[in-house]
């Protein structure tokens, strides 16, 4: 008795098998037969139309970045510090050597 | 008068004059004979002055403290490149474009950053900063014909580029300008000492040191008073309007950082406060109401300091632990 009760409700609860639907000279599915089953019935509730989000452009993309450790940037640091010295020496070089003509 | 003295007074007037006259002639022959010295110096000039432009290449990832021409090529694809600019605490930035020569439609790009931004995070934060992110970011191929040169908020500026063809490229000159009140600050150095002034403006001012530091506040001066805040001392600085506040973390946006301190109580004098972490920020925060001015000094905390931290230390945040 209650496999024939559990083979009753398998069997109501499997859906209705699939009916093709005719489809237009250019392959779109008419609206009217969009959705229903072979008697005409609504196969499923029809969903909500989707919510129009505004569109996501550039803005909400993560902002352009470099990934770099604190450890390398402080190297890039020590580098920029070293030329900006060599190149200060070298101003005062050249000055020296102009006045001293 | 006898005639003899007559003779000695006008000689000696006339000798006087003579002299004068002689003086004015040298002067004039003085100029003259500077003038070859005064053209050489024009040369001079203008050879020294030729030759000050500092100019070299640009690797994908590069740093620059110093200002002059630099040119970028690309010898092969170049996808994810970035040019760190900085200059000192009273520095701003200028980046001018000379010649550009990318293919923006063939999904090139060059664009530059006010401040820095590392990992996502950027310095000054959102909070510190008068424009929005999107707004920092300034797009050759969307504005290249109309804005040639871009000016930094800071002392601190960043160019992303992308080139696809070798060969391709580009040529920018940085300069800086002076900034009288410097409020968001990059240290080119692990030691050094500062004055943050804010006068009579409603901002919030960061200095970041990108490195473990001691930090010595020897003079703070906040707009209100002493002794007039009716506050519980374990409330903190929350609800005054001007506070100084010590942060540290691991990334570069000050907003997402620990806070260790604040200070919302004028005082003269040291407090000092080792930091173990990769970034120290010292942030005042400003109603704009007073004039308000914090002095500092900082130095490297060495390894040998960061295992000595039982004194005057926070030791949840950021020390290595042993």
């Amino acid at each position: 008795m209650r496999r024939v009760l559990l083979a009753l409700l398998l069997l109501l609860a499997r859906p209705p098998l699939a009916v093709a639907l005719p489809a237009t000279t250019d392959g779109s599915v008419p609206v009217a037969a969009a959705g229903t089953g072979a008697r005409g019935r609504a196969l499923w509730p029809p969903l909500p139309p989707p919510v129009q989000e505004p569109w996501r452009g550039r803005r909400d993309e993560p902002p352009l970045s470099i990934d770099l450790t604190f450890h390398l940037l402080r190297h890039l640091l020590l580098l920029a510090r070293a030329q900006s010295q060599r190149a200060r020496a070298d101003s005062n070089r050249r000055i020296l050597d102009a006045v001293g003509r | 008068m006898p005639s003899a003295f007559q003779f000695q007074c006008l000689f000696i007037l006339i000798f006087l004059a003579a002299s004068k006259g002689e003086t004015r002639y040298l002067e004039v022959r003085d100029a003259g004979e500077d003038e070859p010295f005064l053209l050489l110096s024009e040369d001079l000039k203008r050879e020294l002055s030729a030759g000050q432009i500092y100019r070299r290449s640009l690797r994908c990832i590069d740093m620059l403290s110093i200002e002059g021409q630099f040119t970028f090529t690309a010898d092969q694809r170049q996808l994810h490149c970035a040019t760190f600019f900085i200059g000192e605490p009273e520095d701003l930035i200028t980046i001018e474009y000379n010649f550009v020569n990318i293919d923006c439609q063939g999904g090139d790009f060059l664009k530059v950053f006010d401040g820095w931004i590392l990992k996502g995070e950027k310095f000054p934060s959102s909070l510190d900063h008068p424009l929005t992110t999107s707004q920092r970011y300034v797009d050759f191929c969307e504005s290249g014909n109309i804005q040639r040169s871009i000016r930094s908020s800071q002392n601190v500026a960043m160019i992303f580029f992308r080139i696809h063809q070798p060969g391709n490229g580009f040529t920018v000159t940085i300069k800086k300008t002076t900034n009288l009140f410097p409020c968001n600050v990059i240290s080119q150095t692990p030691s050094g000492r500062f004055t943050m002034v804010i006068p009579h403006q409603h901002r919030n001012c960061s200095f970041s040191i990108i490195y473990p530091v001691v930090i010595k506040i020897s003079d703070l001066i906040l707009g209100h008073l002493n002794g007039l805040f009716l506050k519980k001392p374990s409330a903190g600085c929350a609800g005054v309007g001007d506070f100084v506040e010590l942060l540290g973390g691991a990334g570069l946006d000050p907003s997402k950082m620990f806070p260790l301190a604040d200070l919302c109580h004028s005082f003269h004098g040291s407090a000092q406060m080792k930091i173990g972490c990769d970034n120290t920020v010292l942030r005042m925060v400003s109603s704009g109401k007073h004039i308000n001015r914090v002095t500092f000094e900082y130095h490297q905390l060495d390894l040998q300091e960061t295992e000595m931290r039982k004194e005057n230390s926070i030791e949840e945040f950021c020390f290595p632990s042993i």
